[in-house]
């Protein structure tokens, strides 16, 4: 057995593919010669040292780059004779070297694409080979061990973050709460529907009873259950794995079903799909799935057989009628999870005024002259909002809000001009002092304009504080609005999911309230107008949300895409 | 190894400088005890197993560590012992070398790794040299992690020559180390 021969063989031992004879084989080949010891040793150094994450392996093909530019430099300095007899045997071979040169480039990063599309598919835990586990690990022990952190090494290796979000469901019964978020971990889904857009762009519905293990933003574990999936463009690479089979997409709709004892179904609607088969990380033998056929694939991995496509047997899309309804229970869910000081949805209405869904029932919202009424939102807006006349109608906190604030406050809500005119749209009115006389009000007044000014006025009004946002509002049309504020003042404003420009006064972006006081808090709320105005709101209001912290800028996106 | 400068401190791991300690000592002697790993075990999955189980057993017995002395030594036995307890119960599915054999296979890795660090600074000039196609072999084997079969599928050949395309590569790289090393030799 020669050198290289050897290295095969250890090669393919080595990585659990070797036979029992293969290993004996090299045993007795050991035992009889001696000398050859040191290859092996050679080999196990060799491995171990590109196994060792400081040596770094470029795959940019910098040499043949480098080559190309060296002949088309050969080419330019070459004699003019050459350039001028177009079929000189010299211009021919550095034509070809060059063509040569460019195929295999192009090769080469075909051949990346095609390792970047598969690397996405692999999963994180089931197929995934030894290297990136401790590259990993490595990392996130560098990150704790820098950090001070030692309980992380004890309880967990990698830390969960959020792959996938709900974004539709019908009655979903989940093992235990579930936000609307989800993160790469076990899902449990008892019973109902949950239909899933993962980070990546691919789409699930997930049939209950089913158990699921989201890996990744391009992948998940279907361990018992049905689902069905689609891939927007962009999204190709997404997986689907069974105990015996993955399904990798490349741009299409297919469904998978995994029974209890085990027996894993894919059934095709449109496109392309990869099949592998085979138990645990040794899934092989890609077979192209087209549209209208189906697979079922045994237990084991070991037998692969055509079935009849089932066209009923998934639920491919969630009920339209329904699809309303599922999204105001999960925006309620991400209300809720997102836990806010107060949260007034207005869609409840007592003769004295409107309760706080969320928090302390003193969280309650005085009507004031009685002008307000209830009206049903136009779609697509949930429930009912409250409407404000203009003519000094407006809610009022019947108590102070108590507490202090953790990192800062955040707002968010849905308004709708009548008119655009100066008015009041939301006051937290800070009082200091016993007589009140030094008040800290943060004030969000509508203009003429059509755009939305954010007024703080420190103790002394002198000092007031007024930023105009760079957006224009129209009349009757819905909007939804964010403004978090931390306690170092820095203000952050956000109109439908998107970031907003403030500026304090032309082309000056203001991004911190200089006369920000660290205490600040909610305290004595007015929606619309306030006591005495002349100002008042003329237009509506709904899903008023207040927090005692800085939201983030996702948090946000969710409000607004929950609803919009 | 041990810097003498910290021979005054007794790490701790609310001391974020002993854990940033642990860091250093642990990548500077990652290879040599996953070398010793892999050369008992033979298999690649469970050295990367083994050397997981060990990192942990070594950041929590690091307290136990005396600074001054060998962190490779004290590494390399601790992963030994990690390593006997895993072939005891799973002696099945590798090369089963006679004691001889084994002796000799110890003897030749531990006088091979006390020139692994030189090894290493080679081996990235190394690579440097090898053809784009050689380079993105092992871009896709060691960076990507791609299995030989997955390798196979992307480049549309055989597993088989995979593997005869990366024991090439191998041996290259080994004669370019010595290559190396015979030229610092003569360097006075």
């Amino acid at each position: 057995m020669n050198k290289q021969e050897l290295y095969e063989q250890l090669m393919n031992v080595m990585d659990g593919n070797g036979t029992e004879q293969q290993r004996r084989d090299l045993s007795d080949y050991f035992e009889n010669h001696p000398e050859q010891i040191e290859l092996f040793t050679e080999f196990i150094m060799m491995h171990s040292l590109l196994f060792q994450p400081n040596v770094r392996v470029d795959a940019n093909s910098m040499e043949s780059s480098e080559n190309i530019k060296a002949l088309f430099r050969e080419m330019i300095q070459s004699d003019e004779k050459y350039w001028s007899d177009k079929n000189s045997e010299k211009i021919k071979q550095i034509q070809e070297k060059v063509k040569r040169e460019a195929e295999e480039k192009l090769e080469l990063f075909l051949y990346q694409q095609r390792v970047e599309q598969l690397d996405n598919a692999k999963s994180s835990s089931h197929v995934r080979s030894f290297l990136p586990r401790i590259t990993k690990t490595i990392s996130a022990i560098a990150a704790c061990l820098l950090l001070g952190c030692v309980a992380w090494l004890l309880i967990k290796q990698e830390p969960t973050k959020v792959v996938a979000k709900i974004i539709n469901a019908d009655n979903p019964i989940w093992s235990v709460a579930t936000s609307i978020d989800l993160e790469n971990r076990d899902y449990h889904l008892l019973s109902g529907l949950a239909e899933i857009e993962f980070n990546d762009g691919a789409k699930v519905i997930l049939e209950g009873p089913s158990k699921i293990s989201l890996e990744s933003a391009n992948g998940a574990y279907l361990q018992q259950g049905k689902l069905s999936v689609w891939i927007s463009k962009g999204a190709e690479g997404f997986y689907i794995e069974t105990p015996s089979a993955k399904m990798v997409d490349y741009g299409t709709e297919f469904s998978v079903e995994v029974a209890e004892n085990g027996v894993s179904k894919v059934h095709v609607f449109e496109g392309l799909v990869g099949l592998f088969s085979g138990q645990g990380k040794n899934k092989e033998n890609e077979i192209s799935l087209r549209a209208g056929m189906a697979k079922s694939i045994s237990s084991d991995g070991l037998n692969v057989q055509n079935i009849v496509l089932n066209n009923n047997g998934f639920v491919r899309q969630m009920k339209g009628e329904s699809s309303l309804g599922n999204r105001l229970t999960l925006y309620q869910q991400f209300v809720s999870d997102s836990m806010p000081l107060a949260y007034w949805s207005f869609n409840q209405k007592t003769e004295a005024g409107y309760s706080s869904q969320l928090g302390s029932d003193n969280y309650f919202l005085d009507a004031k002259r009685n002008c307000q009424k209830i009206i049903n939102r136009e779609e697509p807006m949930l429930g009912s909002s409250v409407r404000f006349d203009g003519k000094r109608s407006y809610l009022q906190m019947k108590e102070p809000l108590p507490g202090q604030c953790r990192d800062g406050i955040s707002i968010s809500f849905w308004l709708l001009f009548d008119k655009l005119r100066l008015q009041t749209i939301f006051q937290n009115e800070f009082k200091i002092g016993r007589s009140g006389l030094s008040s800290q009000d943060l004030t969000f007044i509508g203009n003429e304009e059509g755009t939305v000014t954010i007024a703080f006025s420190g103790a002394n009004t002198d000092l007031a504080e007024r930023l105009e946002s760079d957006q224009k509002w129209v009349r009757n049309q819905w909007s939804h609005i964010v403004v978090t504020i931390t306690n170092e003042g820095e203000i952050l404003s956000y109109k439908d999911g998107q970031p907003m420009k403030l500026y304090r006064t032309e082309n000056k972006v203001v991004q911190t309230l200089s006369q920000w006081p660290k205490n600040y808090c909610w305290n004595n709320i007015f929606i619309g107008g306030e006591e005495g105005s002349e100002i008042c709101l003329a237009g509506a209001l709904d899903e008023v949300i207040l927090y005692d912290r800085v939201i983030r800028q996702k948090e946000v996106q969710n409000l607004f895409q929950l609803i919009k | 190894m041990a810097n003498s400068k910290h021979n005054d401190m007794r790490p701790s791991k609310n001391d974020k400088e002993s854990n940033a300690l642990f860091l250093e000592l642990f990548i500077a002697n990652q290879s040599r005890i996953y070398a010793y790993i892999l050369s008992k075990v033979h298999n690649h999955n469970d050295a990367d197993d083994l050397l997981q189980e060990t990192v942990k057993t070594l950041w929590t017995k690091f307290d136990q560590f005396e600074l001054g002395t060998d962190f490779s030594a004290w590494a390399v036995k601790t992963a030994q012992l990690n390593t006997l307890k895993f072939l005891r119960k799973n002696r099945r599915n590798r090369i089963q070398f006679v004691d001889s054999v084994e002796a000799m296979v110890d003897k030749s890795l531990a006088s091979k790794m006390t020139t692994l660090d030189e090894r290493a600074d080679a081996l990235k000039h190394c690579i440097q040299k090898l053809s784009a196609k050689d380079r993105m072999l092992l871009y896709m084997r060691f960076e990507k992690t791609q299995n030989v079969k997955e390798i196979a599928n992307v480049m549309k050949i055989t597993f088989q020559s995979v593997y005869r395309g990366l024991s090439r590569i191998y041996i290259s790289l080994e004669n370019c180390i010595q290559t190396q090393f015979k030229n610092e030799t003569r360097i006075p």
